[in-house]
Formats: structure tokens, sequence, C-alpha cells
């Protein structure tokens, strides 16, 4: 709300309040007001507490620009600095001055809107009715969908804490993202790398396969051989991959989730520098969303890596049937060459 | 009696100049032949057609009677020719004798000793068993020329087509091959072809051929 010299922001819901979570202004004093705090109290600028001498704790009077026999008097509870001038509160018709801008609580706001007796249009409000009700995870839609089959008003929005719910697996989600665009990667380049090692491989052996021919071997032995050969080296690997695999992969995902871990805690305490206050600090996630539902997040910190029978299996499976593949195109290239033709092109 | 006849053969390379022109030949056990003429002549070509590395588009190769056409190619050239390349043609990375084993494991020798047996043809082209059993690359190319002989000779093969043997080797190491050669023929009733350009070679076979623009001169 803005009315007289100075700007009265409250928000409903702390995910509202961006200057802050994007870190333009910071609480250098004190400590940002909850968004269920109901008392008499505002956060002001540093300016504004360095230009009057106020300090934490001291009260200011202020007068309602409409009607001057009506007075609030709010106890400083926090101080805050401007790191990022933006758009937003640089300066306008509407917000004047980003040092004059004084966040508080929606009791205060509303008592200003209340005693103003002004139509709710003439003022920026942005506040939440709040009705939580606790329902099954698997339910949540099915209460979406109840919810407006009885006839709820379009003003009304219905919201879910769902993603607070599964933002707990965030750190976990990334992880299996990163590996399975990882694992695709590694896929579609082992292949094409398969592939023309093996092509490689058979024509650096071109000159074998032209002798084995010209003294009587099949195309069908000879192929069946090197692809036998290149199976066995596959094998070997396979074997190798998978041990290294099974040893590794606890201690990488233990690494890899708690980098996740700690990235997102990195940016919590962004979160608590910013407000001022823990309270803020978990504070994070979509925005419309009531505010009795920011609460702390537990991310899962443990994750069970490992690999079972079935991942060998169809490891193993694909890797093999790939090997023969690409050996076969390979060798049946070759094969396509008359042996005298291989053996001429060599002397 | 023929144990290898060439009947009415024409041959080019794709329908270009004719490289064989109406060929007749007959060749028969226990003769050593040379087949002579200058580069470009088709006798190597003409070797080609008779190892059943080329197949015959005109005319007929018969052995025993039997059109080579209608008997497998892998199985004509594993067990019934024994092939001698100009360039060796073996396996460098085997011993002369994993070479020689590796050529009867093609032909499907079964119940003998096939070490014992190759060993014993190596010592025949006089190659001893430390050389039979060292890495091929280490030998001179007359050895490995001798080398090639016992592999064409590990399948008892009753046909030996030689490509210009000695075309890579001093005077000594010549005269050594034309003599195994000589005596695979008149000691071992082995057909013995051999194409040439050597004079020394020219000498000591049976019986010439000449090839000239695809044609035998002297048939």
């Amino acid at each position: 709300m803005n009315t007289g010299d100075f700007t009265v922001i409250a928000y409903s819901d702390s995910s509202y309040n961006e200057d802050f979570i994007k870190g333009n202004k910071k609480i250098v004093e004190g400590e940002m007001l909850s968004p269920d705090d109901t008392s008499y109290k505002i956060v002001i600028s540093e300016e504004l507490a360095d230009e009057n001498d106020i300090n934490i704790g001291d009260k200011i009077e202020f007068k309602n620009t409409n009607d001057e026999s009506i007075t609030y008097t709010l106890e400083v509870s926090g101080i805050y600095s401007i790191e990022n001038e933006t758009s937003d509160n640089m300066g306008s018709r509407m917000m004047p001055n980003s040092t004059n801008q004084i966040y508080s609580n929606l009791t205060v706001l509303n008592k200003i809107i209340d005693d103003d007796g002004t139509s709710e249009d003439n003022f920026k409000v942005m506040q939440n009715v709040t009705a939580a009700y606790y329902v099954d995870y698997e339910n949540i839609d099915k209460f979406e969908e109840e919810v407006k089959d009885l006839g709820i008003s379009d003003y009304y929005k219905v919201m879910t804490n769902e993603e607070e719910v599964t933002s707990t697996l965030n750190p976990i989600k990334n992880i299996s993202s990163f590996s399975k665009t990882f694992l695709i990667i590694t896929f579609v380049v082992g292949i094409t790398i398969l592939t023309i090692i093996n092509l490689f491989n058979i024509r650096e052996r071109k000159y074998e396969i032209g002798v084995l021919r010209a003294i009587g071997m099949t195309k069908l032995k000879i192929t069946l051989q090197l692809v036998t050969e290149t199976v066995m080296i596959t094998i070997i690997s396979l074997i190798v991959g998978i041990t290294a695999g099974t040893l590794l992969a606890q201690p990488v995902t233990n690494y890899m989730l708690k980098n996740e871990i700690e990235n997102y805690e990195i940016e919590a305490t962004n979160m608590e520098e910013n407000f001022g206050s823990k309270e803020f600090g978990m504070m994070r996630g979509p925005k419309n969303k009531p505010n009795d539902m920011n609460n702390n997040i537990s991310y899962v910190d443990e994750l069970k890596a490992e690999i079972d029978s079935n991942i060998i299996i169809t490891l193993s499976f694909a890797t093999i049937v790939l090997t023969a593949l690409s050996s076969s195109v390979a060798v049946l290239y070759i094969n396509k060459y008359e042996p005298n033709k291989i053996l001429q092109n060599r002397e | 009696m023929s144990i290898l006849k060439i009947k009415n053969l024409n041959f080019s390379y794709n329908n270009n100049k004719k490289v064989l022109n109406d060929i007749n030949i007959e060749f028969e056990k226990g003769k050593i032949y040379g087949i002579f003429g200058k580069s470009g002549a088709g006798k190597s070509t003409l070797l080609s057609l008779l190892a059943g590395l080329e197949k015959t588009k005109d005319g007929d190769i018969l052995y025993n009677d039997m059109d080579v056409d209608n008997i497998s190619r892998e199985k004509y050239r594993s067990t019934v020719v024994g092939i001698i390349f100009q360039s060796y043609n073996l396996l460098y990375k085997y011993t002369p004798l994993e070479n020689v084993i590796l050529s009867m494991n093609i032909a499907g020798i079964k119940n003998i000793n096939k070490k014992e047996k190759a060993l014993e043809l190596l010592n025949k082209v006089h190659i001893n068993e430390e050389k039979a059993n060292s890495k091929v690359l280490h030998l001179s190319g007359g050895e490995m020329q001798r080398v090639a002989i016992a592999r064409a000779l590990s399948t008892s093969a009753e046909i030996i087509l030689a490509d210009e043997p000695t075309g890579n080797l001093d005077k000594a190491n010549e005269d050594e091959i034309i003599t195994i050669l000589k005596n695979l023929a008149h000691k071992e009733d082995k057909c013995v072809i051999v194409v040439s350009h050597s004079e020394n070679v020219k000498n000591m076979v049976d019986k010439v051929f000449y090839l000239e623009n695809g044609k035998i001169l002297d048939n």
C-alpha cells in the first residue's frame, strides 16, 4: 500500500517477497517479519534508519495522510540494506522511493486499509486466504477436482504443497536426471565408438582375412571367429566394468547426493541471510503457496546404490548384442571383397 | 590322365578387354609346368582361376573331369589346391608351425598329430624346429617362401600352384625352391604349376606354356 511518503508492504506468503529472495535487499539488523506475525512491527531501510537515527526496538509514529487524527505506532524489528536497485524499487508514481519502503505484516496493512476507508482497488493487495487440509499424497489431484466440483469461486485458487513434499526428493531427482542423461549419452557415444573401433580393427585385419579366405576358410567361420574374439574382449571389459561399478556406485552416489544437498543448503543459507532469520532459510520452491505450508524441508540424504542382477543381465545382454552387431557389420563389410582383391591391393 | 583341364576359357574383368582368350590346357600329376609371358599377358589371372580365387565366366576348368564351379570354392582352395604366393601371404603374428597347423585346421584334417606332421613338412623344406617356433617376421624371404610351400603341402593337395614363387628371392634361394617344387612333382606325384618370369625356372620345368595377349602360343 502506498500512502503519503511511505510504501507499506506486507505479504501473506514470504515467497512473494522477490526482492529479498533475489538478494536485491538484505536484512542487516534484526529480522524480517514472519507472514504469521500480528504485532505492530515494521522493517525499514538502512538509509531511513541512519537519516533518522532509528535503531532496532525504536517505535515510530505514522500518521494516516487521509485522516491525520489516525496514528500508528510501529516498532522497528529489522533494518534492510538495498543491494541492487531494480525497476520495481527504483521509484515510480506508485512506489516513490525504495528507501521509503516499509515492510510490515497483514495485520498492520489491513488496519491502515480499514482506517482509510478507501476501496481496496486503490491498493496493491497481495493476500491469501488459507484453509489447510491434509490429504494423502496419492489423492491430491482428486482433492483438487472435488473442491472445484463443490463450487469454489474462481476468485480462489486451490493450491497444494505437492511440490514441497516432492522437493525433499529434489537432490535424488537431480541425480536421477543426470544419470539418465549420462547413460543415454554414454550409450549413443559408446555404440558409435564401438562400431568405428570395430571397423578400424577389422580393416587392420583385412590382410589376415584375405589370407584366411585364400587358403579356404569360409566367410561364416571368419565372421564367427572375429565376432567371438570381440565378444570375448567385451565380456572381459564387462566384468571389469561391473566390478568397478559395483565398488564405486555407492561412494559416487553419496558424493553426488552430498553435493546436491550442499547446493540446496547454500541456497537456503542465502535466504537466511537475505531475510535475516532462520525461519526463511528453508523457504524454497513455488510461489503462490499458503504460508503455513512453508515448513522446514528435510532432504533425503541417504540413497542406497546397488547394481542388482537384473541390471547386470540387461547391461551384459545389450552390450554383447551391440558388440556382436557392430563387429558383424564390420566383418561383413570386409567379406564382400574377394580374397584375391584384398591380397593384390596389399601387394 | 589329366588331373586338371582348362577348356575354351575366356576371361575379362568387368567386361572390358579380354585377359584370357580361348585357353585349352591339360595338366597331369607327377609333372611340373611353367607358364611364362610378359607382364600383363594374363599369367596370374590364369593361376587365380586355377586356384579358385576367381570365378570362370566363359569356359570350364575341370578337376578330375568335374567342373570346379560345382565344388565349394572354399573346399577346393583348402583341400584340392595348395597355393604359393610371390609375397608368401603368411600370417605374421603366428609362427611357421602355427601357420601350417592353421591350414590343416581349415582343411578339416583330423586324426593325425598335426604338430608332428607340420614339423615334418617344415623340415622337408629345411625349416628346423627352432625356426618353426619363431615368429614368421624373423625369417628371411627364402625361409618364408619355404614355409609357404610347407603350408601348401599341409593339406595333401594334389595340385600345387605357385605364382612367381622365386620373384623376391636371390639365386641360391631360387634354386632351392625350384628343387623343392620339382621334387614335389617327380617324387610325390603332385601336379605343380608355376607362373614365372625366371629363365632358371623355365629350364627346370617339364613343360612350358607361353602366354601372349591372353593366348597360349605353344599349346
